[in-house]
C-alpha cells in the first residue's frame, strides 16, 4: 500500500522527536505497594517525515510511552527531546508554544470529542486556541481538511454519538491535522473499526502524511498492519524497546525471540502467550526469560542493553553479545 | 421526544402549584390572618375548607402558604446545587490531589452527620427567620451533590478529549467551563428538582416543631397551629389534612420529576410501574 516512495536514507534525515531513557512507574496496591514498569528505560528518535510502528501486545506500554513522548503523562525518569529543545525541563508555559506540533490520536475515538459539541466545533477548537485561522476563512479551512479525510460536509452538524465510528475517527484526524503538526502519533486508529473501513482509514493517513510530510508514530499490535503502514519497526515487550530496525529486515529476519514468536504467528496463526509484567519476586534479569526458548544463564542475572546490530538495526538481547565487542 | 408519563404527572403538579403560589392574591378572596368566620368552623359554603382556631379561612392559608414553601424550596435548592456544583466540580476535576482530598473529606464529615438533629440546633440558634431557614436547609444539603457531580468529573476528566485539550495547553478555568460544566448540567437539573421537595418537608418540619418565622404563613405552620392549639384535639380534620396533603402531593411532584429525569440521564429504572 505504499503511496509515495521515501525520500533518501534516514540517515541523512534529522531527529525531530528523541528520548532518553524513559521510565514511566504506576504504583499499585494499598498497603503493599507494587510497582508496575509501564516503560522501562526507553530511547526512541524519531526523524523528519518517517513513518515508525511501535508493536507490541496489548498491557506492553505503548500507549503509555506514547503519552510519555507528547508529555500527555510526565516521566518519572528520562528526557524528551523536540529537535533540540528538551520538553520535560520547560515551563508550562513554554510547553504550550511546542507541543501542539505534536498531535495524537487516541485509541478510543469516542471518548476524544466531548459528546455534546457539534464536530464542526471539535474540529476548529484547537485552530480557536491557537488562533491558527481567522474568522473568515475558518470555514473554508474546515471543509477543505474534511474534504482531506473524506468526510461529507453534512456530518459537521452532528454530535459523536450520531455519526459512525469511522466517520468519527476521520473527524478526529481532521482536528489533529488541523494545526499541521510535526509528529503524529496515531494509537490504534483503526482497532475499533471494522475491516474495510480500516483500509479506508489507513489509506487517508498515508496519502497525508505523504501529502504534508509529517512524521507519523504508528502503534498497534498487529503486524501485518505494520506491514503495510511503516519504513522503521519498534517491537516493544514488557514497558521496553525489544528490536528496532527496518519492517523489511525486522520481517524477513527477526532477532529478538519475541519477534520472531510474533512473526510466526503471523505465518501460523497460532496464539500468543499471556504474561505479566508485574515485577515479580525475581526481577533481575531479561524480560522475557520466564517464556524464551532460548534463555542463557546469562538471562536470568542480566538485563540485556540494547545492542546495535549491523544493517541499522538494535536489539534487547545477549544471544547478540558478540556484537557489543566489534 | 416524548416526556414520560410519570414526568407529565409530576410537571402538572409542579406547574399547578407554582401558579397557585404566584398568583395567590387573585385566587384567594381574603388575606390570611383576616378573619371570616367562627373558629373551627368546618367547610361550608362560604369556607370552602372551613375556619382555624382564630376564624381564618384555611383554603386562604393554604394558598398563601403555598408561597413561602415554593419559595424556601427553589431558594434552598439552589443553594444546593450552587454549592454541589462547584465543589464537585473541584474535586473531580483535581482528582487525588490535595483539593479533592480537602473538600471530599469535609464532604463525607458532612454526609455522616445526621442532618435533622445539626439543622434544628443550627436553626434555634439563628434565630428562625426565612432566610435563616433556607441557609440551613442550603448549607447542610449539598454534599451528596457534590458526590454525584465529584464523580462524573472525574470520570470526564479522564476523557481523551480533556488530555488533548491540556495538551494544546488551555488553562483548567476553559476546560471547566466549556466543557465540564455542560457536561453535568443534566445531572445538576435533576439534582436540584429532587433537592426542592427535600427542602418543603424539611422547613415544614421545622415549622411544625415551631422553628420558623412566625410571621410568614406557611404549610408547616398550619400544622404547628393545628397541633398546639387544639384542632387536632377537637377533631377539626380541615386543620391539617389540607396542608398535610398540600406538602405530599408538591414534593411527590417534584420528586416524579427528579426521578424520572435522573432515569433518563443514568439509564437505571428507578421508579417501577406498571404499564398502564
Amino acid at each position: 500500500m505504499s503511496l509515495c516512495t521515501n525520500y533518501g536514507d534516514s540517515n541523512r534525515r534529522s531527529s525531530l522527536l528523541r528520548a532518553v531513557g524513559l521510565v514511566k512507574i504506576f504504583h499499585h496496591g494499598l498497603f503493599r505497594s507494587r510497582k508496575i514498569y509501564a516503560v522501562n528505560n526507553v530511547d526512541l528518535t524519531l526523524l523528519h517525515g518517517e513513518r515508525v510502528c511501535l508493536v507490541g501486545e496489548s498491557g506492553s506500554g505503548k500507549t503509555t510511552l506514547a503519552k510519555l513522548l507528547l508529555l500527555i503523562l510526565k516521566p518519572d525518569k528520562g528526557k524528551v527531546y523536540y529537535k533540540d529543545i528538551e520538553l520535560t525541563s520547560l515551563s508550562k508555559e513554554k510547553l504550550r508554544r511546542v507541543r501542539w506540533k505534536l498531535q495524537y490520536i487516541p485509541q478510543h475515538p469516542e471518548n476524544a470529542l466531548d459528546h455534546r459539541w457539534k464536530l464542526y466545533d471539535s474540529i476548529v477548537e484547537p485552530l480557536r486556541i491557537l488562533k491558527l485561522t481567522t474568522s473568515n476563512e475558518e470555514k473554508r479551512y474546515v471543509y477543505d481538511l474534511i474534504g482531506m479525510v473524506k468526510l461529507k460536509p453534512e456530518i459537521l452538524s452532528r454530535r459523536p454519538r450520531e455519526v459512525s465510528g469511522g466517520e468519527l475517527q476521520r473527524a478526529i484526524i481532521a482536528r489533529a491535522l488541523a494545526v499541521k503538526p510535526e509528529l503524529l502519533i496515531a494509537d490504534e486508529p483503526t482497532s475499533m473499526l471494522d475491516p474495510s473501513t480500516q483500509a479506508e482509514i489507513i489509506h487517508i493517513l498515508l496519502k497525508l502524511q505523504c501529502r504534508n510530510k509529517f512524521t507519523l508514530l504508528f502503534i498497534t499490535h498487529d503486524i501485518e498492519l505494520a506491514r503495510h503502514v511503516c519504513d522503521r519497526i519498534l517491537i516493544m515487550y514488557s514497558g521496553q524497546i525489544v528490536e528496532e530496525g527496518s519492517i523489511k529486515d525486522v520481517l524477513n529476519e527477526p532477532l529478538h525471540p519475541y519477534t520472531k514468536s510474533l512473526i510466526s504467528v503471523l505465518k501460523h496463526g497460532s496464539l500468543i502467550h499471556v504474561y505479566d509484567h508485574v515485577e515479580p519476586g525475581n526481577n533481575r534479569g531479561c524480560k522475557y526469560k520466564h517464556i524464551c526458548p532460548y534463555k542463557l544463564s546469562l538471562c536470568l542475572q542480566y538485563e540485556p542493553p540494547l545492542i546495535r546490530v549491523p544493517n541499522n538495526r538494535k536489539v534487547r538481547c545477549w544471544l547478540y553479545a558478540h556484537e557489543i565487542k566489534k | 421526544m416524548k416526556i414520560p408519563t410519570i414526568m407529565l404527572a409530576g410537571i402538572l403538579i409542579v406547574a399547578s402549584m407554582t401558579t397557585i403560589a404566584l398568583l395567590a392574591p387573585l385566587i384567594a378572596s381574603l388575606v390570611p390572618h383576616e378573619r371570616s368566620s367562627e373558629p373551627f368552623a368546618p367547610p361550608n359554603s362560604r369556607n370552602i375548607l372551613g375556619t382555624n382556631d382564630l376564624g381564618d379561612d384555611v383554603f386562604v392559608e393554604i394558598i398563601y402558604g403555598a408561597r413561602l414553601s415554593m419559595a424556601i424550596g427553589f431558594l434552598a435548592a439552589l443553594i444546593v446545587v450552587l454549592i454541589g456544583l462547584s465543589i464537585g466540580v473541584l474535586a473531580g476535576y483535581y482528582h487525588g490531589s490535595l483539593i479533592d482530598e480537602v473538600l471530599s473529606m469535609i464532604t463525607d464529615i458532612l454526609l455522616v452527620i445526621p442532618v435533622l438533629p445539626l439543622a434544628i440546633v443550627l436553626t434555634v440558634y439563628l434565630e428562625p427567620s426565612f432566610w435563616n431557614v433556607v441557609l440551613v436547609i442550603g448549607l447542610l444539603w449539598w454534599p451528596s451533590t457534590a458526590r454525584v457531580i465529584r464523580a462524573r468529573v472525574a470520570q470526564l476528566r479522564s476523557m481523551e478529549f480533556v488530555s488533548y485539550l491540556k495538551s494544546l495547553g488551555v488553562s483548567d478555568l476553559y476546560i471547566i467551563l466549556r466543557h465540564i460544566v455542560p457536561n453535568v448540567i443534566e445531572i445538576l437539573i435533576a439534582r436540584f428538582i429532587l433537592a426542592v421537595p427535600k427542602a418543603i418537608l424539611f422547613e415544614a418540619g421545622l415549622a411544625f416543631l415551631g422553628l420558623s418565622d412566625p410571621n410568614h404563613l406557611s404549610w408547616g405552620l398550619m400544622l404547628h397551629y393545628a397541633l398546639t392549639r387544639g384542632g387536632l384535639l377537637r377533631g377539626a380534620w380541615w386543620t391539617f389534612i389540607p396542608p398535610g396533603l398540600c406538602i405530599a402531593i408538591t414534593a411527590l411532584g417534584f420528586m416524579l420529576i427528579g426521578m424520572s429525569l435522573e432515569e433518563k440521564i443514568s439509564g437505571i429504572k428507578v421508579i417501577k410501574v406498571r404499564e398502564l
